[in-house]
């Protein structure tokens, strides 16, 4: 799997790059700010891109706007947020444009070892990918009394993976449950949540997302 | 102590005023008849210096008492203008009785009565012992004056053509010469010189002396001195002598007197003048010194004129505080200085600066509302430039907070999360290495939280409302944020309100109650506005924890207001942007 990593940051930038060679990804290129990504991205076309969000010029949002502008001109090209904030506004931004092969994690997952290659694999399979620590906030926020209450344990798991961006296949392997019970439990969910038609859709994260933040 | 003249007093000052002025007339056709037994002799100046020393001294006392000054100050002006007059009587050839006697009292009394004068001007304050001074003097003068003739009989002094004493008490030329010779003179010297101790010794003599009040004290001590030089003159003789010696000394009484008149009146002119400049400038320039201004411009007939104030530093503001713009080519300007600095600038058509005195007079005459105005417009500078670094210590906190978060994050985090990839690289399997990554991702938890709490970077990034929104995903209690404004604000306004929120959620959080926050953001255009409610919160506690964030608001000038309704508690504040 061809990959980029845009990180300003020189520490981060090499030890990202050797983190994914020791894993087997092929790094096609680095950058160290939206500009040279984007050209970077035009040449080579890679599987994937690492991108920071916070990077020259302004630090503040320029990898968010390069991985839009990514997901829209290179379809073929995942992109994989990288930041050091829990702040859910970055990833809406990107998802909110392409639920697709757009995923954004906490950089020190980056260090634990399957999550990284898991989640481009992920991602190139075309699925979302959220920082569960995001989803657990999220999902554990404090809420006047409504729908949630009523799920389930093994539904607000359900909910929390699916939240994560994950396939009902991939719950199915994490719960160790059969594809029927998940379907129903998916179902089961929506209906409570008044969720109805989203169960499947490319945008069922954003749904989910939506909800749990308001 | 009488305090002051009625209108019936006044009116009859004028007639006492209106009589003297008779009596003076008759004594000087008298004299001029009898040129050889008058004190100041028969020529025509120096019947027209008693005439003016005598009217001028009585007119003097009428004015003060028309003023309503001390009715002794009047009395006793207008009975020394009286004695004048009667002193100047020619007595052995006095047609009549009455005026006999009349010039036999009056004749020591000029002095005296012109002593008891100073004294009474010394105690300007009607208070008990100015009363009592004043009275004992006036008496001690009537005594002294009157006291002679008691013992005059004139057949027995050798005067065979004089007319019959009307108050002849007993016949007793050693008690006549006592009192005339001895008593009178010591009487008026030791009042004169009581006067002039009493000018010495006031803390603004210089002042005094320019003043009416210390012009007539001054004249009135020196004729006193003089009178008791006069009577005390020749102690031998059996009358009040008349020769070359005494007459000299009884004009120089007069011409004092003219001259303590004259500087009456000068000083007296001047005061009026004085206060009715100053009286019509303070009444301008009440109460602004806008006002001010507007009357200088229309005084000078400039309505251009434009009044700029110097601060300490030099620099030139308005009377509001507010910088001035620099003078335009086409004005003059003039510099008002005070102990040598600057004080204020007017700026006036050029052609108003062909007649420069004008402007002067007009400046000088505006002096005490200028200084005002000057004093206000520094204030006010001082005030706004308190307010700006107040504001802009605010802002800077805020900058220093945001750069500190960043480098938190782009230092330290950065290490550590470079530290935890390296730790990734070894074996996995590992018991320690297992709790050094645990120990490292709580230290990654906590900077994270560190860092947010010194400046939130939806903050900066997304305003209020996506700061707000971001506080919700993270607070311990449940936040109802209502309609948000995404209205762009100032960075420095939405960390002030942001801090308010955050506040009051702690409060929340820190209650118990768990009961829903409700915040709104609104307001529009020119002020920015959250209002929080807060449910199971002491409204003690809220204002004690709201301080310094109610601090914060006041150095952007705006305010934090509470109000309790029920187990309510909505905290509300507001912020003037833009």
């Amino acid at each position: 799997m061809r990959v980029v990593v845009a990180e300003d940051m020189t520490l981060m930038r090499s030890g990202l790059a050797r983190l994914l060679a020791d894993r087997g990804f092929e790094i096609v290129g680095e950058a160290e700010d939206a500009v040279s990504l984007l050209r970077l991205v035009a040449a080579t076309e890679p599987d994937a891109a690492l991108v920071d969000i916070k990077m020259p010029p302004t630090h503040t949002d320029e990898g968010v706007q390069a991985a839009i502008e990514i997901r829209q001109r290179y379809p073929a090209t995942a992109v994989l947020l990288l930041s050091s904030y829990l702040d859910l506004r970055y990833a809406t931004d990107l998802i909110e444009h392409h639920p697709l092969g757009s995923g954004y994690l906490l950089k020190e997952r980056v260090a634990d070892v399957g999550v990284l290659s898991d989640a481009l694999r992920r991602l190139k399979r075309g699925e979302c990918v959220l920082d569960p620590a995001i989803v657990t906030r999220l999902l554990n926020r404090a809420r006047e009394p409504g729908p949630l209450d009523d799920l389930s344990r093994r539904e607000r798991e359900i909910l929390a993976l699916m939240a994560e961006g994950h396939s009902n296949q991939r719950i199915c392997e994490i719960c160790f449950l059969n594809a029927k019970t998940v379907e129903s439990h998916v179902h089961s969910i929506f209906t409570k949540l008044g969720l109805s038609d989203a169960a499947a859709s490319s945008r069922r994260v954003l749904a989910v997302l939506a909800y749990l933040r308001n | 102590m009488i305090r002051g003249v009625k209108w019936s007093g006044r009116r009859a000052m004028l007639l006492a005023l209106a009589a003297v002025a008779a009596v003076g007339v008759a004594a000087m056709i008298s004299a001029g008849a009898d040129a050889d037994e008058a004190l100041g002799g028969g020529t025509l100046a120096a019947l027209v210096l008693q005439l003016s020393a005598g009217l001028g001294i009585s007119a003097a006392g009428a004015y003060l008492a028309w003023l309503r000054r001390p009715i002794s100050w009047g009395v006793l002006l207008m009975a020394t203008g009286l004695a004048v007059f009667l002193q100047e009587l020619p007595l052995p050839g006095s047609a009549g009785a009455v005026l006999f006697t009349a010039g036999l009292v009056g004749g020591s009394m000029t002095g005296v009565l012109a002593g008891a004068a100073a004294v009474a001007f010394s105690r300007p304050n009607r208070d008990r012992l100015g009363g009592l001074v004043v009275a004992s003097s006036l008496v001690t003068g009537l005594m002294l004056g009157l006291g002679p003739a008691l013992f005059f009989k004139p057949v027995q002094n050798g005067c065979y053509q004089c007319a019959r004493n009307l108050v002849f008490v007993y016949s007793s030329p050693w008690l006549y010469n006592a009192l005339m010779h001895v008593g009178a003179p010591v009487a008026a010297l030791a009042c004169g010189f009581l006067g002039i101790l009493a000018l010495s010794r006031a803390s603004r003599r210089q002042a005094l002396l320019r003043e009416p009040n210390g012009t007539v004290q001054l004249g009135c001590a020196a004729t006193a001195v003089l009178g008791a030089a006069l009577l005390a003159y020749d102690t031998n003789a059996s009358t009040l002598v008349i020769d070359s010696t005494t007459r000299v000394i009884w004009l120089a009484q007069c011409a004092v007197l003219c001259a303590t008149c004259l500087g009456f009146a000068v000083s007296m002119v001047r005061t009026r003048y004085l206060a009715e400049r100053v009286a019509s400038i303070v009444l301008k320039a009440q109460p602004s010194p806008r006002r001010l201004q507007e009357a200088m411009a229309v005084t000078l007939g400039d309505p251009s004129l434009e009044i700029v104030y110097a601060r300490p530093d030099g620099g030139l503001i308005q009377a509001d505080g507010r910088p001035a713009s620099p003078a335009r080519a086409d004005v003059a300007i003039a510099e008002v200085t005070r102990n040598g600095n600057v004080v204020a600038q007017l700026r006036h058509a050029l052609d108003l600066g062909r007649s420069p005195e004008r402007v002067v007079q007009a400046a000088l005459g505006a002096g005490l509302a200028l200084e005002h105005a000057w004093l206000q417009a520094r204030l006010e500078a001082e005030l706004t430039d308190l307010a700006a670094s107040r504001a802009r210590l605010v802002e800077v906190g805020d900058i220093e907070r945001q750069r500190l978060e960043r480098n938190l994050h782009d230092g330290a985090q950065q290490r550590l999360i470079a530290l935890s990839m390296a730790l990734s690289l070894l074996p996995a399997d590992d018991e320690k290495i297992r709790q050094a990554k645990a120990a490292l991702q709580e230290a990654l938890d906590n900077l994270r939280a560190i860092a947010h709490g010194i400046h939130p970077v939806a903050l900066s990034e997304a305003g209020l409302a996506g700061a707000t929104r971001e506080l919700a995903e993270s607070a311990r209690v449940p936040l109802r944020v209502q309609p948000l404004s995404d209205e762009a604000r100032p960075p420095v306004v939405d960390a002030a309100l942001y801090r308010v929120v955050a506040e009051c959620v702690v409060l929340a959080e820190r209650s118990g109650s768990f009961a829903p926050v409700t915040v709104r953001i609104g307001g529009q255009g020119p002020e920015a506005r959250v209002e929080i409610s807060l449910v199971g919160v002491e409204a003690p506690a809220a204002l004690a924890a709201l301080e310094h964030v109610a601090d914060r608001l006041a150095a952007l000038s705006g305010e934090l207001t509470t109000m309790v309704s029920g187990d309510e508690l909505l905290v509300q504040a507001k912020v003037p942007c833009g």
